[in-house]
């Protein structure tokens, strides 16, 4: 059964559009994550869902029932917001039952479904804290108890690891998948990181501009991504323009290359190509390369360290092609600024961009 | 020689300070002083030391009248300038209401208007009508004096909370008011109990207002001090001023126990 | 794309629902309007009527009182010394203030304390007292009157002279131009000044290039703000102006009190609200300027 339905949303904010035309669903206890730069509309999707946002057009269907006319207080989703907004004023074991109690449940039921929950999230021993006195791992397994205990159909993540340093996200992010498998709620996720939105979601709704661009598992948006957009989104990336010029071959910048394509004779397609699945020849060796190969001339412009891996910039004929190569490569053939090397490709790095509907 | 100059002007900013420090206590610090003094007149430094004038003060029924009525005008003017103050401000602190400037601009325009402007018509309108001015008038007066300094305190502290813990409180199934109750209000008790520790002081310090709406039998403190000053000076005066100027610490000292003194500070922004 | 907008409450939809948001307002306008605008307005409309001087008020309207205010060179006097006293107590203040404002926003401990204790405590003391303590000092013959020789008077010492009315004044202010200039230092960065600091700048140097033009606005502010309420303080001009400094706010009292000349009693109001009113209405633009840009 789908918890939640967005049927065709849009939001218009004076001459701006902030969502357009945006649809998905999520089934029961799916993960999905909502991936997109700032300004993408997705911070106005799930405050949207969540009520505090009236759309301009389309619908929010919660367990089967519209929720556009409900207020927030009754729509029956959890939220847990950004900086978590745990009352300061509560302890731990309040904010958990500050839910339960607006509910009217009496009293020893709602002391023994809180004891339950914290259980759950192991912070029984930290009931009687105050939120300031938690760390950030345990603020989050506060702000997730809260909302949970209360049965929502939904649970909404807005961005709630966006203010920490790289090694408090990491473990947050495992600590909530952990969650999410033993407790199995359905969750919507908001985030720009695309680590998180790839690592955590069953799957991914890829927004940009307002608009939902793709709507698929982590897989399928890593290896096939439907536009340029949503490539560069998930990492750095070689773009190309190409034209097919035949079936299954496409030309692009003068070679012909054989790569998979339902593209139409003649039509203009975004190809594009992984750093890593570059591979750099020098330049005295550079009699034409085996067939099935791209190749370029040109000079290198930065080499970055990273510690695994060394990413190499090279400037051919004016355009950049970012490479990426295993960081042992570099004591075999030391590269310098301005050495001159030849790229090469093999024809099956490359990857048409266009939209898969059935995912 | 080159040594001590370059110790005196790394120096002097201190000096310059300490002085500027001593200016701005120095007549309260002369008045307390001054009450102590053995002679029948003020003089500074005072010329013995006594409690003489202290106990006096203390038995003396007009005085203690006096206080009386100045406690009961603050505390009651107080009380309205709350109930006008805290649903304004939780009001105006809600974003998206296009007024909201406008309107907080407008309610904190008696700090900027002259109080005598306001008082004048108060009692004009009240001649006007052939009637003394009752004390009800006086309390009122007081209390629209006073309101902007609640309001403005509460409207820095409503900004600095988080605007995610209503939303979330209303996600957990509050209603609006529910939320604030329940979650905006407790978290800015200290700034309110700090606001209207200041504003009960602003009115019980208060000249103009009681000045010219009060009838002879309603005397406040400061009023009372002012008629004495104005004619003989006496070291009573000196006690009673002294014993307010303590009250006064007193109830900071209080109400600022959790930073209410940065938080007035702040607000001037 | 912009900053994160800040989250709006979800608004009603309902026009009954809407009108009930304004609800919290009712207390704020029924007080404000009984005692406030209503009594400005009968000062406005009082400042025309014609006085006969016997405390009657006949409702001719009339520009009498005013052209008595503005034109009659006693009462011009009056207007003169409000504005006189009031700007220059700005601009003492304004010296005065700024290096205890900046004291107080970069020191910490024992000084900070120190200087938290005195500003606020003149805050809260009564303006009674206050002007209290000044009479007492600028009695004649004390050892402070002496410092000032020729400023002060055989007879009455430096009460009722300019100076020592610009010395109460400023001090009856002074905790309100520092507050104002603390509110601009503490936003400003430390690390400007340290960086002006490696760089070889002095205090004096640091100050001059790099704190007072990066708050301006604070001092502007502060000094509106003085103006506005050194044009309208009564006490102090009372008690240690005397009846030699008489200013505004003052005369306002002994016509209305003493004179019962109402008319222009509202008149010499209406005259000192401009004055006054000017400064603050610049000062409120600035502030909702100032504070939008966060």
């Amino acid at each position: 059964m789908n918890k939640l339905e967005i049927l065709g949303l849009s939001k218009q904010y004076g001459d701006e559009l902030a969502l357009d035309e945006v649809s998905l669903a999520v089934a029961e206890g799916e993960f999905v994550t909502v991936l997109g730069r700032s300004g993408s509309g997705k911070t106005t999707l799930l405050r949207s869902i969540a009520g505090f946002i009236k759309p301009t057009a389309g619908n929010i269907r919660v367990a089967g029932r519209s929720v556009l006319d409900v207020p927030v207080n009754k729509r029956g989703i959890g939220v847990v917001f950004q900086n978590y907004a745990l009352f300061p004023h509560l302890t731990v074991r309040q904010n958990v039952a500050y839910g339960l109690r607006l509910r009217r449940i009496p009293k020893h039921e709602i002391r023994e479904r809180v004891e339950a929950q914290l259980d759950r999230v192991q912070l029984a021993k930290y009931a009687d804290r105050t939120p300031a006195q938690l760390s950030g791992g345990q603020q989050q397994r506060v702000a997730v108890a809260r909302a949970l205990i209360l049965e929502p159909e939904v649970m909404l993540f807005d961005e709630p690891f966006s203010n920490l340093d790289v090694r408090l996200r990491e473990s947050l992010r495992n600590e909530l998948g952990q969650m999410h498998d033993r407790l199995g709620f359905t969750a919507l996720f908001v985030t720009h990181d695309q680590r998180e939105a790839l690592s955590l979601a069953d799957r991914v709704a890829v927004m940009d501009q307002g608009r939902l661009v793709q709507f698929a598992t982590p897989q399928t948006i890593y290896n096939q991504p439907a536009s340029s957009a949503v490539a560069t989104m998930l990492g750095r990336t070689n773009l190309f323009t190409g034209r097919v010029a035949g079936s299954n071959i496409i030309e692009v910048e003068g070679q012909r290359l054989t790569i998979e394509t339902s593209a139409p004779l003649g039509a203009e397609v975004s190809v594009m190509v992984r750093p890593h699945r570059l591979r750099l020849v020098s330049a005295e060796g550079a009699a034409r390369g085996p067939a099935g190969e791209f190749h370029a001339a040109g000079t290198v412009r930065s080499i970055e360290y990273h510690g695994a891996t060394e990413a190499v910039l090279v400037d051919t004929d004016g355009r950049e092609l970012l490479l990426e190569r295993p960081a042992e490569e570099s004591t075999e053939r030391t590269l310098d600024y301005g050495t001159r090397v030849d790229v090469r490709i093999p024809h099956s790095a490359f990857q048409v961009l266009e939209s898969h509907p059935k995912q | 020689m080159n040594r001590a100059l370059r110790i005196a002007s790394r120096a002097w900013f201190p000096v310059v300070v300490a002085a500027i420090i001593v200016f701005l206590l120095a007549p309260i610090a002369v008045i307390v002083a001054a009450s102590f003094t053995t002679s029948n007149y003020l003089s500074f430094p005072p010329d013995g030391l006594t409690l003489k004038w202290y106990a006096e003060v203390l038995v003396d029924p007009s005085w203690g009248a006096a206080v009386i009525n100045s406690l009961l005008l603050a505390i009651s003017s107080s009380l309205i300038a709350s109930v006008v103050a805290v649903p304004a401000a939780l009001v105006l602190s809600r974003r998206g209401i296009r007024a909201a400037d406008l309107l907080s601009s407008f309610l904190m325009l008696p700090i900027m208007v002259p109080s005598v402007l306001f008082v004048l018509g108060v009692l004009l309108g009240y001649q006007l009508l052939d009637s003394p001015v009752p004390v009800l008038g006086l309390i009122l007066a007081l209390a629209v004096l006073i309101a902007p300094y609640i309001l403005r305190t509460l409207l820095a502290a409503l900004e600095e909370l988080d605007p995610a813990l209503e939303e979330a409180a209303m996600s957990l199934g509050a209603s609006r008011l529910r939320a604030w109750v329940s979650v905006v209000l407790p978290n800015v008790l200290g700034a309110y109990a700090g606001g209207l520790a200041l504003a009960f002081i602003i009115a019980f310090d208060e000249l103009v207002v009681p000045l010219f709406l009060a009838g002879p039998a309603l005397s406040t403190l400061p009023v009372r001090i002012y008629r004495e000053v104005a004619f003989d000076v006496s070291p009573q005066i000196a006690a009673v001023s002294a014993l307010l100027v303590v009250v006064t610490v007193l109830i900071s000292t209080l109400a600022a126990r959790d930073g209410s003194a940065t938080r007035i500070l702040k607000e001037q922004r | 794309m912009t900053a994160p907008r800040r989250p709006a409450g979800p608004t009603p939809d309902r026009g009954s629902a809407r009108a009930a948001a304004w609800l919290p307002l009712l207390p704020a306008f029924l007080l404000y309007g009984v005692q406030f605008v209503l009594p400005l307005l009968i000062v406005a409309v009082m400042a025309f009527m014609t006085s006969d001087g016997t405390g009657v008020v006949r409702p001719t309207p009339t520009l009498d009182n005013f052209a008595k205010v503005l034109g009659d060179s006693y009462y011009l006097s009056l207007v003169g010394r409000s504005l006189l006293v009031a700007l220059v107590t700005a601009i003492t203040t304004a010296i005065i203030g700024y290096p205890i404002a900046w004291a107080l926003a970069r020191s910490r401990g024992v000084w900070r304390s120190l200087l938290l204790v005195a500003v606020m405590l003149p805050l809260m003391t009564s303006s009674v007292i206050r002007a209290f303590g000044w009479m007492v000092l600028f009695a004649p013959g004390t050892w402070f009157t002496t410092l000032f020789g020729g400023l002060a008077t055989e007879t009455t010492g430096l009460l009722y002279t300019f100076p020592g009315l610009i010395i109460a004044m400023t001090h009856m202010l002074l905790p309100m131009m520092i507050l104002s200039l603390y509110g601009v230092i503490e936003k400003l960065e430390p690390s400007y000044e340290e960086a002006a600091a490696t760089l070889g700048s002095g205090r004096v140097g640091r100050f001059l290039r790099i704190v007072l033009p990066l708050t301006t606005g604070g001092l502007v502010a502060g000094m509106l703000l003085v103006f506005a309420s050194a044009a309208s303080l009564f006490v102090t001009p009372r008690l240690i102006g005397g009846p030699k400094q008489r200013v505004l706010a003052t005369e306002i009292y002994d016509q209305t009190i003493m004179l019962l000349n109402w008319p222009l009693a509202s008149a010499m109001a209406v005259v000192l609200l401009v004055l006054a009113g000017l400064a603050g209405g610049v000062y409120s633009v600035m502030m909702r300027r100032v504070g939008s840009t966060r």
